[in-house]
């Protein structure tokens, strides 16, 4: 790494703050599940969406330390006694059966209750316990991805800013032009700023002048 | 300002206390400024484009954990439990369904800024519905009252928030303007606004022509956004993070920088932010106030004492603090809630969208079916509401919470939908307010606390058949439109939504001339006491198809009329639409 690059090096770190090793790939492994790559590149892994998870869970949601901790214990004991392996080693289709029975299936009509797992049964022993807590574990990251996949990359995920590019968000602007409000104008030739873009022009006093942006040919 | 006498405490900094307050430091009097958020300065928001911190994690609204609300749906479910809808699965809620923002501007930090006088006939919204429908056309147990005022009592205090605070728009029914003539049931106004409409959005220009096709009658959406700048403030620059999130570059019509900065250049006024009030105090035969006890931002308790207190911290705080100081002989505080259903309903452009540009309100609207213009179409529905396009201002996480039903909500079909339509979201909405009944009122929790021991605000609130009949009929028009612009694809809210906070609550201390009957005067004077006045919202009689604030504005400047002994504004000349740059000059201070 040049000195250079040190600039832009917490965007690829993989460091952890609250997760250990193997929290950590469980968690990338589920959010990938709920935003998996389409073979384009832009998915929870690519997008480091566990970095975003694990930073917030020690910084400002530390009251959900517990549902990952004790979440993924119980999401271990669950798959141990399944499928006699880890989450992590399940084929992708096994991966999406765990997520659907405790987060519910993709589709939800409008008056539907998501039917899920222990829903149908009262005989399970331990594993019921655990049904409380596998819920809450399956909601918070489908919630936590979601965040972690739009980010702004100050925060650890969407890096390269893949989650802004797949849905064509521009990210952090000072303003549109006339023209860019404009009918036929395709958003997704603009290019993507973040919040470092503009601080940066903040610091270096290069912001474009307002003027730049509310010239309103409604006058 | 020395430690000496003060006049008047205002109790919160937001739409109404930072006008009050500066309207009469202005004038000479020596007022303190009380809120428990903080005093926020422009610097705060120069890097505001962030959607994890204002929209996920909500930093500028209160928590249910430090201002705890709790909620039934009627008198006869328990005792209540913690607001259901305002929290996610993480624990944090969607700001827009919380109480308003915290600090100075309050509400007004986070508002979309849309900006409405309210017609004649919604001053009278009662012998309305009962004479075009019949008397037995309002629900059992209705508490729905005519206002005491009428639209001409408060047209120049709309003509003064409209030039004073900034508002952009375009007039239809302006003195002296025939040409001016858009929307055929608008107010008679004196003027027009100060600044032209806003820049519209690309989709916004479809629903408009689907209106005209329809035989509706669109018009621009007035906006508490400057569209050129505006006494030293900069015109808006669309920059998409508006509805929710603070404004960089003073465009929005937030009252910490619109007021505040006012009162403040007077030297007659010092606002103390982080300092929490928990009681109104009184003189011991009860009819006056003495001033009030707050806790600092170290948790010391202190007494302030003032000739009058000017209550303006919110209809739901507002009632709280009457209730917690004893101030309701009449029983009539936290009564008469009411609050907006806001029928959503999004689709899908052809064309892209582009919808994390612009403003929600640099928008148009219909008033075809508004109030009892609604009664042609469906004399079984009570009062109607404008349809209002929302064109802009949506970020990538906002729409993923608000992704059709029938969409996949994770998985390769959630990645794609947000893929495939992000770029092509639009939304309209209307705002139609529950009929006040006997049972939507706000009281004392029986047992929850705040964590400095005072007793939590309870809602009992729920949607009434005729509520929802209202927010269904709107729905069928808004299909029509949807219909009409060739959305490819669209989803709706339901009549009966799960929230029952949306920052727009109103009524819990009506105003009105029957001393038994209300609590305020029409100046917003206690009944009770004479020295206090409990402004805001809260003095609504009834409610109606508009955003409140423009109406809360016009209150406030009588109410500061009123403390300070003034008559009304006088009708101003006509003026053209660089008439405001003439006092500009006055008003050039940094922020």
């Amino acid at each position: 790494m040049t000195v250079h690059d040190a600039a832009t090096a917490p965007d690829s770190s993989v460091a952890l703050t609250f997760f250990n090793d193997a929290e950590a790939r469980t968690v990338e492994a589920i959010s990938e599940r709920i935003i998996p790559d389409g073979g384009d590149g832009a998915g929870a892994t690519s997008a480091g969406v566990v970095y975003y998870i694990d930073r917030s869970v020690s910084g400002i949601s530390q009251n959900l330390q517990h549902v990952y901790r004790t979440g993924l214990r119980a999401l271990e004991r669950f798959c141990q006694s399944e499928f006699s392996a880890p989450y992590v080693d399940l084929s992708a289709e096994q991966q999406d059966d765990v997520i659907r029975r405790f987060l519910g299936p993709e589709v939800v009509g409008p008056a539907e209750t998501p039917q899920m797992y222990g829903d149908e049964v009262g005989e399970r022993g331990e594993l019921d316990r655990d049904l409380p807590i596998l819920r809450r574990l399956f909601a918070v990251v489908r919630e936590h991805a979601i965040e972690g996949f739009f980010c702004d990359p100050v925060y650890g995920g969407n890096r390269d800013a893949v989650g802004w590019q797949l849905v064509g968000f521009p990210g952090a602007y000072w303003g549109y032009t006339a023209e860019q409000m404009g009918p036929g104008f395709d958003g997704r030739t603009l290019p993507i700023a973040t919040l470092s873009d503009l601080r940066r022009q903040l610091q270096e006093k290069s912001l474009p002048d307002n003027s730049t942006y509310y010239g309103n040919e409604e006058k | 300002m020395p430690a000496s006498k003060i006049d008047v405490i205002v109790v919160g900094a937001g739409a109404s206390g930072a006008v009050i307050a500066s309207e009469l430091a202005q004038a000479g009097q020596k007022v303190v400024l009380l809120d428990k958020g903080p005093k926020h300065t422009t610097e705060d928001f120069r890097l505001k484009q962030d959607e994890i911190r204002y929209y996920a994690r909500g930093s500028l609204v209160p928590s249910m954990d430090t201002d705890p609300i709790t909620w039934r749906e009627t008198s006869q479910d328990g005792d209540g439990e913690l607001a259901p809808w305002a929290a996610g699965p993480l624990g944090t809620a969607n700001p827009l369904h919380l109480p308003p923002s915290l600090g100075a501007g309050g509400g007004t930090i986070h508002w979309g800024g849309a900006c409405w006088r309210f017609r004649e006939t919604e001053f009278r919204m009662k012998t309305e519905i009962e004479e075009r429908l019949g008397k037995e056309a309002l629900p059992e147990g209705h508490t729905l009252v005519d206002w005491p005022i009428s639209y001409a009592d408060l047209e120049p205090y709309y003509d003064k928030t409209e030039w004073e605070l900034g508002i952009s728009g375009r007039g239809s029914n302006v003195a002296g303007r025939p040409e001016l003539n858009e929307n055929p049931w608008e107010a008679p106004r004196q003027r027009d606004y100060p600044m032209p409409p806003l820049r519209q959005g690309t989709a916004d220009i479809e629903f408009a022509d689907a209106c005209t096709r329809l035989g509706y009658h669109p018009f621009r959406t007035a906006a508490a956004i400057a569209s050129e700048p505006f006494k030293g403030r900069s015109g808006c620059t669309y920059c998409g993070f508006c509805h929710g999130y603070p404004c960089h570059v003073d465009a929005k019509t937030s009252t910490h920088v619109a007021a505040l900065p006012y009162g403040e250049a007077s030297g007659n006024l010092e606002m103390r932010d982080y300092c929490r009030v928990y009681k109104v105090n009184r003189s011991n035969d009860g009819k006056r106030v003495t001033g009030v006890s707050y806790y600092d931002a170290d948790g010391r308790s202190v007494d302030l004492e003032a000739d009058r207190v000017v209550l303006a911290c919110y209809a739901l705080e507002n009632a709280r603090l009457l209730l917690a100081s004893g101030i309701n002989a009449n029983g009539q505080v936290g009564k008469h809630l009411m609050t907006h259903a806001f029928g959503f309903f999004m689709g899908l452009t052809k064309e892209p969208s582009n919808p994390y540009m612009g403003t929600l309100v640099a928008s148009t609207s219909i008033e075809d079916f508004s109030g009892e213009l609604v009664h042609e179409y469906d004399p079984t529905v009570l009062w109607g509401a404008p349809i209002i396009s929302w064109p802009g201002d949506y970020q990538p996480i906002e729409i993923a919470h608000a992704m059709p039903p029938a969409a996949p909500r994770w998985g390769a079909g959630f990645r794609d939908w947000m893929r495939d339509n992000y770029g092509h979201v639009w939304s309209m909405y209307s705002q139609t307010a529950n009929i006040p009944t006997n049972d939507t009122y706000v009281d004392l929790d029986p047992t929850r606390k705040d964590p400095w021991g005072q007793p939590a605000l309870r809602m009992t609130h729920g949607w009434g058949p005729w509520d929802q009949k209202m927010v269904e009929f709107l729905l069928t028009i808004k299909r029509k439109i949807a219909q009409e612009m060739g959305l490819t694809y669209w989803w709706e809210e339901t009549t009966k939504p799960d929230y029952h906070l949306s920052t727009h609550e109103v009524g819990t201390h009506r105003m009105g001339e029957d001393p038994a009957t209300s609590v305020v005067d029409v100046h917003g004077r206690s009944h009770e006491c004479d020295n206090l006045y409990v402004v805001g919202g809260g003095q609504f009689p009834s409610y109606h198809g508009y955003n409140p604030t423009e109406t809360i504005w016009a209150m406030a400047y009588m109410t500061a009329d009123d403390i300070l002994g003034r008559s009304a504004p006088a009708p101003v000349a006509a003026h053209t639409h660089d008439g405001h740059t003439g006092h500009a000059s006055a008003h050039t201070h940094a922020h």
